[in-house]
């Protein structure tokens, strides 16, 4: 989860992390920002995020990234 | 066709109850845009902006009322300006000033107006008479490659040259639907806000959201049965790049326009080679001119390498192309010489607003190749013919560069690293002082790419002299509101180090 927060944190470092649940909602995140995320989660994580998972609810908070990156680690 | 609200009051007559616009928050029909834009008209007249062909700015929302707001300013006998609605206050201050803009309007303006069931729109005249085509149309500033801005002032009779000629070539089908990507501050939106008008066809205006959720993006094309898009690379690349298509494909798509910018030939090859069957066409404009002047449509038979550029291709019918020799000013006619779009049409921008001498050094009148006087615009972009006799875009002018005694396009380097496996989006940029190229490069998820690798492969592609001398990583390569690669901050975050 650590590592998760680190990545959110160097893309915008203006923004809570821990308690925001909006990134997609509100527009923290754009296009740009999750093709950014997706690839740092396959770095670090060795997980490859499918489009169809690419929805608000598993973006709209580092949560529920995290608990999307366990269950596609468990998938596996 | 005196001016562009013709094909407004055309569509609204002919096809009343057909679907003209619609975003995330509802649909207008043809007769609802035409009747809301004229009283917003009215609005405009009675405040003091009867036929004053003032420049009236708009915050220019992802909302179909941002374009009833535009008809409307013309319907009042202006221009319209729109701006970018996050755009930071000292650049919209500079907008505000060049163009001498009393109003800047926003869709609360006009919501009482568009409420107010009182007023007649039957009660506005035509305000334009017999020559509206010199009438100035919309303004938009664009930063450009170099970071200041310029205003392109477009007329209704250029916007009117150009919506003709490219529906004679693309003629769009009986009820055409359009999904709109780009913003509409961006000079791009304009095609498709005309061409829909021209073609009575319905616009799809996608909500932003959607493109951070492609797979749900793709499911709307499908749901509003999107036929034709012209969207940006950056846009297009996104739902390959996330390999969407592995999960869903359009179904109801056809034409697939690219503009803006230069299409990535990697990414171009994945779409085809999971759509096959859809037409891809190649747009190249510029701020300049109303529309597009060339335009390459890739043929079934095409086969790409991904380190191929795509060519521009051939001249619109309303479009006159020469290629000058930077060095001789001579007319360049034969194959694989570089050399600068020079550009005549009637569709040219009339002027960069308020700015005499800029517009002076840009457009120019004179006989280039002996056919007669004609008023030109140098694009200041340099390209070539292949084979084909078609036109092949290398860099621009401004990312020339002389290093070690050869001119070097910093386009090229950046073509032959997105060639590379792994590499997703790069930027290229001269420090004149130190003479050393850098390139910056944004990697792939799965990539392991690094610096010394890079270097390498690129040394096998290029000359020698043209390798990078320096190789950087980058989590994001920047991109400007127009989503281009940012050059001007590329310099910025080599010049913080």
């Amino acid at each position: 989860m650590n590592e998760l927060l680190e990545i959110l944190t160097d893309l915008h470092p203006e923004v809570d992390f821990e308690t925001e649940e909006h990134l997609i909602d509100s527009a923290i995140l754009d296009s740009f920002d999750i093709i950014t995320i997706i690839s740092e989660i396959a770095d670090t994580f060795d997980v490859v995020v499918p489009a169809k998972e690419i929805i608000p609810e598993n973006f709209n908070s580092a949560e529920a990234l995290w608990a999307m990156i366990e269950r596609l680690e468990d998938g596996e | 066709m005196m001016n562009v609200l013709d094909y407004l009051e055309q569509a609204a007559k002919v096809n009343p109850d057909r679907i003209a616009l619609e975003d995330g928050n509802g649909k207008l029909t043809y007769k609802e845009y035409r009747n809301l834009a004229r009283k917003v008209g009215l609005f405009l007249m009675e405040k003091g902006y009867h036929n004053t062909r003032k420049p009236i700015g708009v915050v220019a929302g992802r909302d179909k009322y941002t374009l009833v707001l535009f008809m409307g300013i013309l319907y009042s006998g202006n221009f319209y300006v729109p701006v970018d609605p996050e755009l930071k206050e000292e650049k919209k201050n500079h907008i505000i000033e060049q163009s001498g803009m009393e109003l800047l309007l926003t869709i609360e303006d006009i919501s009482e107006v568009i409420a107010d069931e009182g007023i007649s729109s039957e009660a506005l005249e035509y305000t334009y008479h017999a020559d509206a085509q010199d009438e100035a149309l919309y303004l938009i500033f664009t930063s450009g490659s170099t970071g200041v801005p310029k205003g392109g002032l477009k007329t209704h009779g250029a916007m009117i040259d150009y919506v003709e000629a490219f529906s004679a070539t693309y003629p769009y089908a009986e009820h055409e639907i359009l999904g709109n990507q780009t913003p509409f501050f961006f000079d791009a939106s304009a095609k498709d806000i005309y061409l829909c008008l021209k073609n009575m066809a319905t616009m799809q205006i996608i909500p932003t959201s959607l493109f951070s959720m492609p797979v749900k993006l793709v499911e709307y094309l499908n749901e509003k049965q999107v036929g034709t898009i012209s969207w940006v690379p950056s846009a297009l690349s996104l739902l390959t790049q996330l390999n969407v298509f592995a999960d869903i494909k359009p179904t109801t798509l056809k034409n697939v326009f690219f503009v803006g910018e230069v299409f990535p030939m990697k990414q171009l090859n994945k779409w085809r080679k999971e759509m096959p069957d859809l037409n891809y066409v190649n747009l190249y404009g510029s701020s300049e001119i109303a529309g597009i002047c060339l335009y390459y449509e890739v043929k079934k038979e095409d086969v790409f390498a991904d380190t191929d550029s795509l060519p521009m291709g051939k001249p619109l019918s309303n479009c006159k192309i020469v290629l000058v020799d930077q060095e001789s000013g001579k007319v360049i006619t034969d194959q694989k010489v570089s050399g600068e779009i020079y550009l005549s049409s009637k569709a040219l921008a009339k002027e960069y607003y308020g700015d005499k001498e800029k517009t002076e050094n840009a457009f120019v009148t004179m006989d280039l190749d002996g056919t007669g006087e004609r008023r030109y615009f140098k694009t200041g972009d340099i390209a070539f013919y292949n084979e084909n006799g078609d036109l092949v875009f290398t860099s621009r002018k401004d990312f020339q560069i002389k290093h070690m005694g050869h001119r070097i396009e910093l386009g090229e380097i950046e073509v032959a690293a997105l060639s590379l496996d792994g590499i997703e989006k790069c930027g290229c940029i001269y420090d004149g002082d130190k003479k050393r190229i850098i390139l910056y490069c944004e990697c792939a998820p799965d990539s392991e790419l690094a610096g010394p690798q890079i270097k390498a492969a690129l040394t096998e592609k290029l000359s020698s002299y043209m390798v990078p001398n320096r190789i950087v990583l980058i989590d994001k390569v920047p991109l400007n509101a127009n989503g281009k690669i940012d050059r001007v901050e590329l310099k910025r975050i080599y010049s913080a180090k």
